[in-house]
Formats: C-alpha cells, structure tokens, sequence
C-alpha cells in the first residue's frame, strides 16, 4: 500500500495560539492592559518592574506574573512593592506559555486589575514563539549589552512592539553605542519604537509609565512619539545638563 | 540535565500565594522527560518538537488503520527556531510514542516583504535587514517567514500484521 499525504497546514504552536487568542479577549474584557517583558538574563526586568508597580501602583491597580527557571527571588523583591505578585517556576522550561498564564491567573479577579506585568524567563530566543495574550510585548536591551544583539536574536526583535534600552544611567561608563544599536534595531524591526530609561535613576521612566497610561485607553502618549531623534536621547541621558 | 522532573508537584501554588509551580500539561511533562537527553542549548527546539509530535499525534488519532511515516514542517527564517536543532530534538522526542518510526522533512519558507515604494513583494535574503532589496526602502509588513507549520503528515496503511 502506498503512502498517501494527508494535508495538516497547523501552526505547530496551535493550542497555545488559541489560548492566547482566548486570554487576549478575557483581558479585554476585564479592561486588563498586559505587558510581556522579555529580555537577555541580566537586562533590568525585575528592576524596571518594581518601579513601573510602584510608579503606575499610585493611581492604577496593577500586578505582575513573573517567570522564573528555579527561584522565586524576583517575586519576594517585586511583592514589597505592594502589588500582587506571582510566581511561576517553569523548571528547565525556558519561556511562559499561554497555558501557564492561564493557570497561575486562575484564582485572581481579572476585572480588578488595570494593569499586568508578564516577566518572561530571561531568553532571547524562546519567549519569541509564545504568544501569551499581551497587548504589547517589550524587549529590554541594556546598554551593557552589544550593539549587536538584535542582528543575533532577529526574532525577538522582530516579534516586539517596543524595545526599551534600560540602564541608560551607565551609557556614557560603558560607551553604548546608540547609533548602531538604533539602527541595528531597525533592521530586524524598521517600525519599532525605541524608548530609553534607567530604573535606578528614574531617567525616562515617567514616559515609559505614561506610555502604559494611555496605550490601556487606547489613545496615544501625550509628548513625543518615544525617543527617536538624537537630541531627544541625549536629553534624556543628560537630563540636568 | 532536568533535575526538576522528579517529585515536584504538578500544580503547587505556595501558602503565601506567590508562587505557582507548573509542570502540568502532558506536553509539559513529555518535555521533561525528553529534557534529560538533550543539551542546554536545544531547550527551545525540543519544546517546540515536542509540540509538533502532539500535534502530528492528534491528527493522526482521527485516521485510524494508517500509522505516520512522515512529517512535512514548513519553516520561516523570521520562526526563531534553528532547523538543525530541530532535527535533533525531534529523534528525541519521538522516542517512545506511536511515531517513533517517522521522519521529519523541513520545507524552508522564504522570507517575503512588502515593499511600498516598488509596489511589490520582495524576498529578502536576512532577517537580519529587513528593508528591499531594489531600492533600500525599510519593510516592516512581513507577509512570510514566521512560518512554525506542520504542513502535512505522510499516512501509510498499517500492515495487517501489525494489529
């Protein structure tokens, strides 16, 4: 008897598709704004974190679902913030998937929040496959980081909305070269938007939480469209000089 | 290599309310399983094969009497996961279920933009710059290359024998 071809044509990631598809609709039912950071091991997640719970926590209801292989360091240091917090530990598992969320999300009141933080396991390659229902998914490049990490993880870069350059605090110390790591950016993703903050100082982090303010009521951030230009980013370096 | 396989509880959520352990889902739990075979750097690769096995399998469950010999992937440049890698993965998370016997073909999808100075779709030859290759212009509408596809699966009779 001869083979015969029975067409498929399924995205192998299917299941996790779907329920990302369903937890987008659920989050917007809830009026849930769902961020889904993702970034290298060591690029400021858990830090940018505790500030944007604390900054957007004054006016807004917030809480965050943070990924971790083994540990649950991040979310002891990111619950002292007052948000609710919690942790999922994926094991040798190298993303969150849709399913995760699903279940760690199952005994909150989605309708009491207005803001959820997704910190994905630190990875530039597998996080990039899994579609986790976000609104919006953010890649934190730290300027320690080479200038080239987009042009070696095309994918990731490719898949988000907004890369955010962190620890901009230590440009000048470590020489970032803003230039190319803009341009390199643009070549994986000619549409992305490019802001920069540092967490420890608070440089650029009141755009980045107004950013969240107003992309949750849809409307876009008031100021500039991120910080595109040269003189915008080195304002935003030296912001007293 | 999974040292986290072994006793840990299949959905833990911790007095505090912090923490949620999961390691649930039978995917999850083949991927543990398999995690024991395969070096660090493949992590990525066996998950998404272990999801391509649970795929293949569920499909061909609807086709009783024929068994697979073969998996035909459609993969996109833009798809994140490395064909070698894959390949690799997939001998291992095979192992031990009914398509154990089956091959993977990976059928590469090209990296297709929209260019909207020309007018026109332009293959591209990275995804390291996506911009047209005529003329330059940045072309951020991707229309292929994040393929992740299982295309189609190669049915063959079981062998009466067999039963």
């Amino acid at each position: 008897m001869s083979p015969r071809i029975v067409e498929v044509r399924q995205a192998v990631l299917k299941k996790n598709d779907l329920l990302a598809r369903e937890l987008r609709a659920r989050f917007a039912g809830a009026g849930v704004f769902v961020t889904n950071l993702v970034s290298a091991p060591g690029a400021g997640k858990t830090a940018l974190l505790e500030r944007t719970l604390r900054d957007l926590g004054r006016d807004f209801r917030v809480a965050a679902l943070v990924g971790d292989l083994a540990t649950d360091n991040d979310a002891q240091r990111l619950a002292r913030s007052g948000a609710l917090v919690r942790q999922i530990t994926t094991g040798t598992v190298c993303h969150l998937d849709a399913e995760m969320i699903d279940v760690a999300l199952r005994e909150w009141d989605l309708a009491s929040l207005d803001f959820l933080f997704l910190e994905n396991v630190g990875n530039l390659v597998c996080p990039s496959s899994y579609d986790l229902g976000e609104n919006l998914r953010v890649v934190l490049h730290a300027v320690t980081e080479g200038e080239d990490k987009p042009l070696k993880y095309p994918t990731i870069y490719n898949s988000a909305d907004l890369a955010l350059i962190t620890k901009i605090d230590l440009a000048v110390a470590v020489e970032f070269d803003r230039e190319s790591t803009y341009r390199n950016m643009r070549a994986v993703r000619p549409d992305i938007e490019i802001l920069e903050c540092s967490a420890r100082s608070g440089v650029g982090m009141e755009y980045w939480v107004d950013q969240h303010r107003s992309r949750r009521l849809g409307t876009p951030a008031l100021g500039v469209r991120g910080v595109t230009s040269d003189q915008q980013a080195d304002s935003i370096v030296q912001p007293m000089g | 290599m999974c040292g986290d396989c072994a006793g840990v509880p299949e959905a833990y959520i911790s007095a505090s309310d912090t923490i949620v352990k999961i390691v649930r889902s039978p995917i999850i739990r083949a991927f543990h399983s398999a995690a024991r075979a395969v070096p660090d750097g493949l992590m990525h690769e066996l998950s998404i094969a272990v999801a391509l096995v649970d795929a293949a399998l569920e499909r061909a469950s609807e086709l009783p009497g024929e068994h697979v010999r073969a998996l035909h992937l459609r993969l996109g440049p833009l798809s994140g996961v490395v064909r070698e890698a894959l390949l690799f993965s997939f001998d291992v998370a095979i192992a031990d279920t009914p398509l154990a016997d089956a091959t993977l073909t990976i059928d590469d999808v090209p990296l297709v933009a929209r260019c909207t100075q020309c007018a026109a779709d332009r293959t591209l030859p990275s995804p390291q710059l996506l911009c047209c290759p005529v003329c330059g212009t940045p072309t951020p509408e991707i229309l292929s290359g994040r393929e992740l596809e299982l295309f189609a699966l190669e049915m063959e009779q079981d062998v009466a024998a067999h039963r």
